[in-house]
């Protein structure tokens, strides 16, 4: 097994909005021997900022990269956001002299080179590359058998396959692989692998709202007891508008929507309550009871 | 080209630049638009197309590549939701959704800003995130527990971004 030591990018939604997607991440890396140090010098990703400036998008990347470089450690991201740009942008500073003497020229101002020694992951790859199936089954002692989870990747974990390295973009199977490691049944459903469309809700909050509420329904239809996502993003988008979506269509949905670690965390036998369940918009109070009593 | 043939006169149904298309193949993102042969794919795939009139992918690229400078004032290049997927399929290799950050970037260049932009860029340059976070929030994450939230040499930040040309565009 690798060294379980990270620095933990935390991005700009994560703190602002889904806290509770941090709080269950430091509790099951706890038990499972991650360590997570805090990047205290790191900055926004530079994600929502390559549609304004791409210079300053690349620069603020890089920055990100080198405080990383400097504590010696490969990143571990929880956005799927943050995962996409650092990524790339960590490939592209590796294998292009020309950009990376570019962006170097700009760091030196601020007394940073970007060399090119770490790696940029996310949870979802820490757990499965670096820990492994095989290592995670045993901390697995409360299966949740009862649970019809549907997943829900987002998209930059996976797209585009040549960054993020996914060799199967057209059917990922990593989220369906982790679901089923905690013992919970994952179901398909029309559309999983489209975007939840949350990056609209700053120009138009209709379409984040039409895309979701697709997702939702289409995983209600095939009995999906919550839906389980890896990105705060796409969280906001089904839990946090889930109320809104609902009443702007006269329908309801109903379905909880955990943060991956949260459903792993209770099937390793972590209370709910120091997952931050309670903190969840629609409340997960049904499929916890099913939990429990199974 | 002569000045006077750049812009046809006023009046016109539509305004060609032959210039145009040179300028997004320069704008790093944009070097693979000019192989698009309008197979549609990119909106077939697009989940905004399903749900807008006016936003084709490929629509966009053609009007760029026919030098209709005006794409750039479209309110429809901004409902791209950077999604990958036409990037992912396009049998061209064009990497669409760079090239639909690149027409807002042009878009930018030319004076075109969006009032959520203006927040993202002064949030940034005054605190190294997106996002300001009130004393309240910083509370709460004390309160649980959690370690301060990251606090980036604003010295840094506001250096990269005059490098980059970002001050400016709050000025």
């Amino acid at each position: 097994m690798a060294n379980l030591e990270y620095a933990l990018f935390l991005g700009c939604v994560i703190p602002y909005r889904e806290v509770s997607y941090e709080i269950s991440t430091r509790r099951i890396a706890r038990d499972l021997g991650i360590t997570l140090k805090d990047m205290k010098d790191a900055n926004c990703c530079g994600l929502p900022l390559e549609a304004v400036n791409h210079e300053m998008a690349l620069a603020l990347a890089a920055r990100d990269l080198c405080v990383a470089e400097e504590m010696g450690l490969n990143i571990m991201t929880l956005c799927n956001g943050c995962f996409g740009v650092l990524r790339k942008t960590n490939m592209r500073l590796k294998n292009d002299r020309d950009l990376r003497k570019k962006v170097n020229g700009r760091l030196n101002d601020i007394g940073m080179e970007f060399k090119g020694k770490i790696e940029v992951k996310h949870l979802v790859h820490v757990l499965s590359e670096d820990i492994g199936f095989e290592e995670l089954k045993k901390f697995i002692t409360r299966p949740l058998k009862s649970l019809t989870i549907a997943g829900f990747m987002g998209c930059h974990i996976f797209r585009p396959s040549n960054y993020t390295g996914e060799k199967n973009p057209e059917n990922p199977t990593l989220l369906n692989d982790l679901i089923e490691l905690t013992g919970a049944k994952s179901v398909h459903y029309i559309d999983e692998l489209q975007c939840c469309g949350y990056l609209n809700s700053g120009i138009d909050s209709r379409l984040p709202m039409l895309l979701a509420r697709e997702k939702l329904r289409n995983a209600k239809e095939v009995g999906a007891d919550a839906m389980v996502t890896i990105c705060p993003s796409c969280h906001i988008n089904f839990d946090v508008n889930q109320g809104r979506i609902e009443r702007t269509f006269s329908e309801q949905y109903g379905i909880p929507v955990l943060h991956y670690p949260q459903l792993l965390g209770l099937a390793m036998g972590i209370s709910p309550e120091e997952l931050d369940l309670q903190d969840l918009r629609v409340k997960a109070k049904g499929i916890l009871k099913s939990v429990v009593e199974a | 080209l002569p000045e006077s043939q750049k812009e046809v006169k006023e009046g016109c149904f539509l305004k060609v630049d032959p210039e145009f298309k040179y300028r997004i193949l320069k704008t790093p993102g944009g070097e693979t638009f000019k192989l698009c042969y309008q197979c549609g794919r990119c909106t077939a795939t697009c989940p905004i197309a399903r749900f807008t009139r006016d936003f084709r992918p490929n629509k966009l690229i053609h009007m760029a590549k026919l030098g209709i400078r005006d794409v750039l004032k479209r309110e429809e290049i901004w409902l791209c939701a950077t999604c990958y997927a036409c990037t992912e399929r396009c049998p061209q290799g064009i990497l669409v959704t760079d090239v639909m950050k690149v027409l807002q970037q042009l878009a930018v260049e030319e004076g075109v800003t969006l009032d959520l932009h203006k927040s993202l860029v002064s949030n940034v340059i005054k605190t190294g995130f997106v996002n300001a976070f009130s004393a309240s929030t910083l509370k709460r994450r004390e309160s649980r527990g959690l370690p301060p939230l990251p606090k980036p040499e604003l010295e840094d930040i506001k250096k990269l971004a005059d490098a980059t040309g970002l001050t400016e565009m709050t000025e």
